[in-house]
């Protein structure tokens, strides 16, 4: 039992990675990107060639995919969103040309590796187990906790006390102020794509070093996760996607004790649909909801 | 000769029936994604209660699993939609995704649906078969074009605070098309079994959802042979790209994205707009006497049509409107001065039922302020009025946005169009010539082709003013009409509403034009911090000290120019 | 007199097909104060937007210092020290007061006056400063608009309907305060409905009319103006 509990822990930390990048981007700028799950897939991928060609050890790869997914995010952002903004359709169309973007990147993704699933060396990272208090984590468990709790709480220093945070909040409230007062938007948005893609494609990495491996699919299968921890957690709050991400995971954990794996997908979705209905600003939120 | 491509030509036409449950949410400018949800549920239903064999020795088992597939679609449509229509856009579009995902599981976990192995069933659907229904479906949605619904339709996708004061019930509209999406995809999920052979609850999943999205979009969702466009693309192209011997995997999928980008950034009517051709000018209707007959008479000069007892509005700490009594009588035609910001707009806003009052209440035309239903049931009780800020319906012509005006004084046309009754051509005439009378009253006939992006800032105005006239109202609410034009028409704009008060139509007008105001109005209102602070007689109230001071300006001598 | 410090030279915006300004033409000299008054829908906030770069105009040029700016982003203006108060005060609600300041103080970080600096010609922002924006009056909210704009330091301040909806009370103080920035050489232009009070206080007017000047010269003069006066006056 606590047992479970502890790797729904683990599991929750890295939904709560994927989503506080897809959060941060619909908080600010009110984009759903749809592109964010092939973006973590393409952080595994980058993060498994680069491991089994370059031999790039383990600490300088999480900066090196992070740099790369900030890259990806830029180029989203020019290539998807930029050229619709201003038009009456605007964020409907990015729900499509962010789904076009996605298919790119996993069709290239798709000719560079083909349909085989690629692997990380197996003595990649050291197998290690432990005895915590009766629970048996690896090292890999810890290094993924350790990582996303790092990672958010820099996130969270950077929104809340920093020049560019500061600017992202604004252009999150309203844009047209935040642009009067001097803020650059189009770097902020640029920034927020950058900053976004980099967590995506760092959770994307943890996975698959977890699984030890990773396929084309590995996003599809957290992507829906991502709306769910969006809206419980509250449209835009980080406090919330974290929060809802470690929720997830335990409930999905406990759901898998009592009832049947095949479940597991069922408690998410009653829980998104019913904070939903019942409460749209989500468990955590207070940002005000911008119809869109 | 199409042997070898029933597959192919198949599957084009269920990729447009899926796209059509899309379509006919997005012409209702509703992001709902649920379909995979109300195909699966169907497909499980009429599999489950329609025998195997045929009935009756000849109906087929797809025959009688369609209507019951379009019911189960349909009823699960409109028992979702009852929590989930109060959510808009991405919203509404997750709340969707997560219903369609906990059906999903739901059918894995099932014993009847024999879990994630799925259930198998005979093959019955051909080509032909599926086209006949796609005919169908395109049929359905070409009649809907220029009926009153699907009129409504639009004028909710364009703006929902228009189209509500139209007299458009929008929360019935929503659900309108949110159930018939369903019935549609629930017809989808029946075909999908009945073709392929076998349903597994994997077969309706997220990626379905997106496929009918696309395609829905690809094709254009604002004419009515999109979805089959979209298909046909989406379908075509990797077997172009297979004839031409690009095989490899990820080819496909690749081009189909570039397309699909290329499209949404360039194309933003989808691939129907390249073909949509240029419509011509629209035939003129011209209004004879028994055309426009049958229009409810206008009350009586001097009935009351509105009376408000200590009206408020406050948002939060701010009192926008703070204990208004007024009363306004057929007739007459009241002006509401003020500074900006005084509380003008938020006034008319409460008497057309935008708002609800926070305090006080009130009665126009029968109805009582707060009262639920929102700002329809005010159009129909006669309550018409134009936006200060022109809430036109963008992507509809001059001639449909004033049609849609015309909502409260039609009778529904669709059911009767399908079956091409004349008396469903009658109405359709009367509402165009109604509209065309309106077109004539404001000088804008000559560009009822246009789109009103292409109007000057007076003649969008003038448009507005159009709409409103289109309803036959009682009470015509003008909020600033007067904004933005030159002395030359804003005197035409004068004489014009003259004109209407000697119809009978009662109007009530916001208006910073003071020359323009005294020279119209029978009564004056001043408000200043949300408060009426001088009413009467308008030379009067012009020459009254407070409104000199708060509003018109004081001379040195503290007189006005206007007494 | 000197070169002006900002000029609009036959600006035209439009929106789609619909032109909102023509050939509009505006001088603003080094510390004068001037009026942009005419009725809603007139144009004035898009000749603002064009001068502030929040819309781009169709033709025309908007110098600051004799440099062309018409293709800079705003943000890149307010770096130079020209500082829009927008309509409506588009303060940020959710954000306390202090940090609406410094959001203020976002692009010209080097060269911003200090929060303390705007608490002592705003007292009233001083009591109010660790509450959230949404939390002050009509009227305050104003303050901290024009306090936003301050901070910045800028060299052109740029007023859109800052009495909008206040009290006269509040009306009186926001001029004094217009007073007060003018007299501390920064160079305004008001844009405001209430033509009589901003043509007293400026030293230059121009009417806009359907996207036109109808008339400029020193707002004495056009205090005076028949034809002004019948329109927006309505006195004498």
């Amino acid at each position: 039992m606590l047992q479970q509990l502890a790797n729904g822990v683990f599991a929750g930390s890295i939904y709560a990675l994927f989503a506080i990048g897809f959060t941060l981007v619909f908080g600010i700028l009110r984009h759903l990107n749809l592109a964010h799950a092939a973006i973590f897939t393409g952080g595994a991928f980058v993060g498994i060639e680069l491991a089994t060609r370059f031999d790039v050890p383990i600490w300088l790869l999480f900066p090196i995919v992070a740099g790369a997914g900030a890259l990806a995010g830029v180029l989203l952002e020019r290539t998807a969103f930029r050229p619709l903004s201003g038009r009456d359709d605007e964020h409907f169309a990015g729900l499509i040309s962010s789904v076009a973007f996605g298919g790119l990147l996993i069709a290239l993704l798709h000719a560079r590796y083909g349909t085989e699933p690629q692997s990380f060396p197996s003595s990649y990272f050291p197998n290690r187990l432990y005895e915590i208090a009766g629970l048996r984590v690896t090292l890999m468990q810890l290094v993924t906790l350790g990582l996303a709790l790092v990672l958010m709480l820099g996130l969270a220093w950077l929104v809340s006390k920093t020049p560019l945070g500061r600017a992202m909040r604004a252009v999150a409230e309203n844009p047209t102020a935040a642009k009067v007062v001097g803020v650059n938007v189009t770097r902020v948005t640029a920034g927020t794509y950058a900053l976004s893609s980099a967590l995506g494609s760092v959770a994307g990495v943890l996975l698959a070093l977890n699984l030890g491996q990773a396929n084309r699919g590995l996003g599809a299968s957290i992507e829906l996760i991502g709306f769910a921890v969006i809206i419980l957690g509250g449209l835009g709050s980080l406090w919330g996607a974290m929060a809802a991400g470690l929720i997830l995971g335990l409930a999905e954990a406990l759901t898998v004790t009592y009832f049947d794996s095949t479940w597991r997908g069922m408690v998410a979705f009653a829980l998104l649909f019913a904070v939903l209905v019942i409460r749209p600003k989500g468990l955590f939120g207070h940002v005000k909801v911008r119809e869109v | 000769m199409l042997a070898g491509y029933d597959t192919l030509i198949t599957t084009i036409a269920l990729g447009a029936i899926l796209a059509y449950s899309f379509h006919v949410v997005l012409m209702a400018g509703q992001l709902s994604l649920g379909q995979a949800g109300f195909a699966s549920l169907a497909a499980y239903v009429s599999t489950l209660v329609v025998p195997a064999e045929p009935l009756f020795g000849s109906l087929s088992p797809v025959l009688v699993g369609l209507p019951v597939g379009a019911l189960v679609g349909a009823g699960a449509a409109f028992v979702v939609g009852l929590p989930v229509l109060r959510l808009r856009g991405v919203f509404l579009a997750i709340a969707t995704i997560a219903f369609g995902e906990m059906v999903r599981v739901a059918m894995t976990n099932a014993e009847w649906t024999n879990g994630a192995l799925g259930v198998r069933v005979d093959k019955w659907v051909t080509f032909d078969f599926a086209w006949i229904i796609v005919a169908v479906l395109a049929y359905l949605f070409w009649r809907l074009g220029p009926s009153r619904v699907g009129r409504a339709f639009a004028a909710v996708r364009e703006d929902e605070l228009a189209a509500g004061s139209m007299g458009v019930n929008v929360v019935r509209t929503r659900m309108t098309s949110f159930v018939a999406s369903g019935a549609i995809a629930g017809v989808y999920g029946v075909l999908f079994a009945y073709f392929f052979g076998r349903i597994t609850p994997a077969a309706f999943d997220f990626s379905l959802m997106m496929d009918g999205l696309v395609t829905a979009v690809l094709g254009g969702y604002l004419v009515f042979f999109g979805p089959v466009l979209g298909s046909g693309f989406l379908t075509v192209v990797p077997e172009i790209q297979s004839a031409l011997g690009l095989d490899a995997g990820w080819v496909h999928p690749l081009v189909t994205s570039l397309l699909l980008l290329a499209v949404i950034l360039f194309l933003p009517g989808g691939l129907s707009s390249l073909l949509a051709r240029r419509r011509p000018a629209p035939r003129r209707v011209d209004p004879d006497g028994t055309d426009l007959a049958g229009l409810p008479p206008l009350p009586e000069p001097g009935t009351a049509v509105a009376e408000l007892r200590a009206l408020g509005k406050s948002y939060g700490a701010v009192q926008a409107v703070r204990e208004i009594d007024l009363e306004i009588r057929s007739g007459e035609i009241l002006g509401v001065i003020g500074p900006n910001g005084a509380g003008k707009t938020t006034l008319v806003n409460m008497i057309s039922g935008l708002e609800p009052p926070t305090s006080g209440e009130g009665e126009v035309l029968g109805v009582a302020l707060g009262s639920n239903g929102g700002a329809h049931r005010f159009a129909q009780a006669g309550v018409s009025r134009t936006f200060q800020h022109s809430k036109l319906f963008d992507r509809l012509t001059v001639l449909d946005n004033v049609l849609v005006g015309t909502h409260v004084v039609s009778r529904p046309t669709y059911l009767r169009r399908l079956l091409w009754l004349p008396s469903a051509r009658r109405d359709e005439r009367r509402a165009r010539a109604l509209a065309w009378a309106q077109l004539d009253r404001v000088g804008l006939a000559e560009r009822a082709h246009l789109r009103p992006g292409a109007l000057s800032y007076g003649d969008q105005r003038r448009l507005e003013i159009a709409r409103a006239l289109a309803a036959h109202p009682t009470l015509l609410i003008l909020d600033e009409p007067a904004a933005g034009m030159n002395h030359v028409e804003a005197a035409e704009l004068a004489a014009l509403i003259k004109a209407l008060a000697d119809d009978g139509i009662t109007v009530l007008l916001i208006e910073h034009n003071v020359r323009m105001v005294l020279d119209t109005c029978t009564r004056l209102v001043v408000m200043n911090f949300g408060e009426v602070i001088a009413a009467g007689r308008p030379r009067e109230v012009a020459a009254d000290p407070k409104v000199v001071e708060a509003y018109l300006g004081a001379t040195e001598t503290g007189e006005s120019e206007y007494v | 007199m000197s070169d002006p410090i900002l000029s609009v030279e036959s600006v035209h915006v439009s929106y789609g097909r619909v032109n909102a300004v023509r050939d509009v033409s505006i001088e603003v000299p080094e510390g004068g104060l001037v009026a942009l008054v005419g009725a809603n829908g007139a144009g004035k906030s898009s000749v603002l937007g064009a001068v502030c770069g929040l819309v781009r105009p169709k033709s025309g040029a908007v110098r600051l210092d004799g440099k062309d700016i018409t293709r800079w982003p705003t943000h890149r203006r307010v770096g130079a020290g020209l500082v829009l108060v927008p309509e409506g005060r588009q303060i940020l609600g959710t954000l306390t007061v202090a940090e609406n300041l410094r959001l203020g103080a976002h692009r010209r970080r080097r060269s911003a006056a200090s929060e303390s600096e705007m608490y002592e010609l705003f007292p009233v922002l001083a009591e109010r400063r660790s509450l959230p924006a949404s939390a002050l009056s009509g009227g305050e909210q104003q303050m901290l608009a024009i306090a936003r704009a301050m901070i910045a330091r800028p060299r052109v301040v740029l007023l859109d309907e800052p009495s909008m909806g206040l009290a006269p009370k509040m009306v009186d103080e926001v001029f004094s305060v217009i007073e007060k920035i003018r007299s501390t050489g920064v160079t305004v232009v008001l844009v405001e409905q209430n033509a009589r009070r901003a043509l007293r206080a400026a030293d230059t007017g121009y009417v806009l009319e359907t996207g036109e000047i109808a008339h400029s010269g020193p707002a004495s003069e056009l205090l005076e103006h028949p034809r002004v006066v019948e329109a927006y006056l309505g006195v004498e």
